[in-house]
């Protein structure tokens, strides 16, 4: 079944950081196990689960007194058009949902971490309870019943909204829009446009001030430049074993036209 | 045919022993490794989870053969330190001077430059070196950089084995220069096994795998270093 593309948007200016979406993520996950693995609903709220927490932020505060303006930074899946944990998943457990979810198959993954490795944005959680690893699903199962994300359910200020793709890109760029005629400052839609050839277009976005990319952990050429070596390494190195081969394969043949053996036939050992 | 039936022992029991295994641990290696760093060999995964999923409720061949083979690198990765234990130690009391060939009153460029010969005349002209010890430039070259890389190999393994308890950059390099070891060992390996195959070292393909002995008088001209006092 085809499922419609959809995203997930964070609006940072009418966040007023209840975190009722971290609540709320950590409850649906929980309510994950009940479903899926047998557990009761006591085992399952009781046990801390710290890798089940989708949605971490980071808060801070930027300037002096009485300038004060209060920064609640989301670390989540941004959900890449070129998901990076996905084309290295030696197990193919990342798929990308026609919804846009870059989900993990926890039965398929064998916990090697190497989508930890590859994501530009360092996001994928390992846990030593499990031996696997976590991070956001986009809520890929609530998505494709019709419900919106449990994240964005539980917002009060409609800070975070989803929906199609298009509706969800439409309001977030009014808003953009808005906030910027209001607060007389840019404010842009980080991942509605491709934020670089690493990751693309992202489906989940971010209502941030430009000036405050940073502080809002949106950096606007996410790579991990480590993978990406290793990746040219990869390329370089096959270059390197076809010429090696090609050289080799040119003495055997150098070898065949020219080699006269009549010394070695000197030596009984061979 | 050689008119003496003297012999000359170019390498050790030790040596011969380490070498076959070290023939299988590489084999392994690659072939456990190969679908861990590429899903163009995604294929060695199946042919080996295939099997062995028929005894897991999981069957998914894929996960399984990835399981397999994490699990079988890391065994054999384990196994070979512990064979290389008795091999350094053993080759640390080899005679090294019977390898590295150059003169004390020689500069380092005209003992490269005569090396460089060497090897033209051996693999080029397919003749008998001047002053080729038991080594060649080449292969003492390969030799440390096997060495250099057979180390890294193993901190960077071992680092990647207990990741958990490293920062993800720290694991992030060190599995960026387990892929470059790699990539390093292939080409070695491509070049070593068709050297080692050439008709001009089949003495030494012999004595490898069968006693570790060569003709004396054959030696004497192949390795003329070596009897250089």
């Amino acid at each position: 079944m085809n499922y419609q593309k959809m995203a997930v948007c964070y609006d940072t200016q009418s966040c007023i950081k209840c975190f009722a979406c971290i609540v709320s993520c950590s409850t649906e996950n929980r309510m994950r196990l009940q479903r899926d693995y047998n557990y009761s609903v006591e085992k399952s709220m009781v046990e801390p689960h710290h890798h089940l927490n989708y949605l971490r932020v980071e808060c801070n505060e930027k300037g002096t007194f009485p300038n004060v303006t209060q920064i609640a930074a989301f670390k989540h899946c941004q959900h890449c058009e070129n998901p990076k944990c996905m084309d290295i998943c030696p197990t193919l457990a990342i798929s990308k949902k026609d919804t846009g979810a870059v989900v993990i198959d926890a039965d398929k993954c064998v916990g090697c971490q190497s989508c930890k490795d590859a994501c530009p944005y360092d996001i994928p959680v390992f846990s030593k309870d499990t031996g696997k690893t976590y991070k956001c699903t986009m809520c890929h199962d609530r998505l494709t019943a019709g419900l919106p994300t449990a994240c964005s359910a539980a917002c009060p200020s409609v800070a975070i909204f989803s929906g199609s793709a298009e509706e969800v890109i439409a309001e977030a760029e009014k808003r953009a829009a808005h906030y910027s005629k209001v607060f007389n400052k840019k404010y842009f839609v980080y991942g509605a446009d491709k934020v670089n050839n690493t990751v693309g277009t992202l489906s989940y976005m971010t209502i941030a001030p430009v000036e405050n990319r940073d502080d809002y952990l949106l950096p606007a050429d996410p790579s991990n430049g480590v993978a990406a070596s290793r990746e040219v390494a990869k390329v370089i190195g096959a270059a390197a074993m076809i010429g090696t081969a090609a050289a080799v394969a040119g003495h055997a043949v150098f070898t065949a036209a020219r080699y006269n053996d009549k010394h070695h036939k000197e030596n009984e050992n061979e | 045919m050689s008119n003496s039936n003297e012999k000359i022992i170019l390498f050790s029991n030790m040596q011969m022993w380490y070498h076959k295994h070290i023939i299988h641990f590489m084999m392994i290696f690659i072939l456990t490794g190969l679908p861990l760093i590429s899903h163009a060999f995604s294929w060695v995964a199946y042919i080996i989870g295939v099997p062995v999923s028929v005894f897991y409720s999981n069957g998914d061949p894929l996960y399984v053969g990835i399981q397999v083979c994490r699990v079988i690198h890391r065994i054999t990765a384990v196994l070979w330190i512990v064979t290389s234990i008795p091999f350094v130690l053993t080759m640390l009391f080899t005679k090294w001077e019977l390898a590295l060939r150059k003169r004390k009153d020689e500069s380092w460029s005209n003992y490269v430059k005569e090396e460089l010969q060497d090897m033209k005349t051996m693999y080029i002209d397919f003749s008998y070196p001047k002053r080729a010890g038991k080594y060649n430039l080449g292969q003492i070259a390969a030799g440390l950089a096997v060495i250099a890389f057979g180390i890294i190999m193993i901190i960077t393994g071992l680092i990647l084995w207990f990741r958990v308890d490293f920062s993800s950059t720290t694991v992030s390099i060190m599995r960026l220069f387990h892929s470059i070891g790699f990539l390093v060992f292939v080409l070695f390996l491509i070049i070593h096994i068709y050297l080692a195959v050439h008709p001009v070292n089949k003495a030494g393909y012999n004595a490898m795998f069968r006693d570790g002995k060569d003709d004396l008088a054959h030696a004497k001209k192949k390795h003329p270093g070596m009897f250089v006092k």
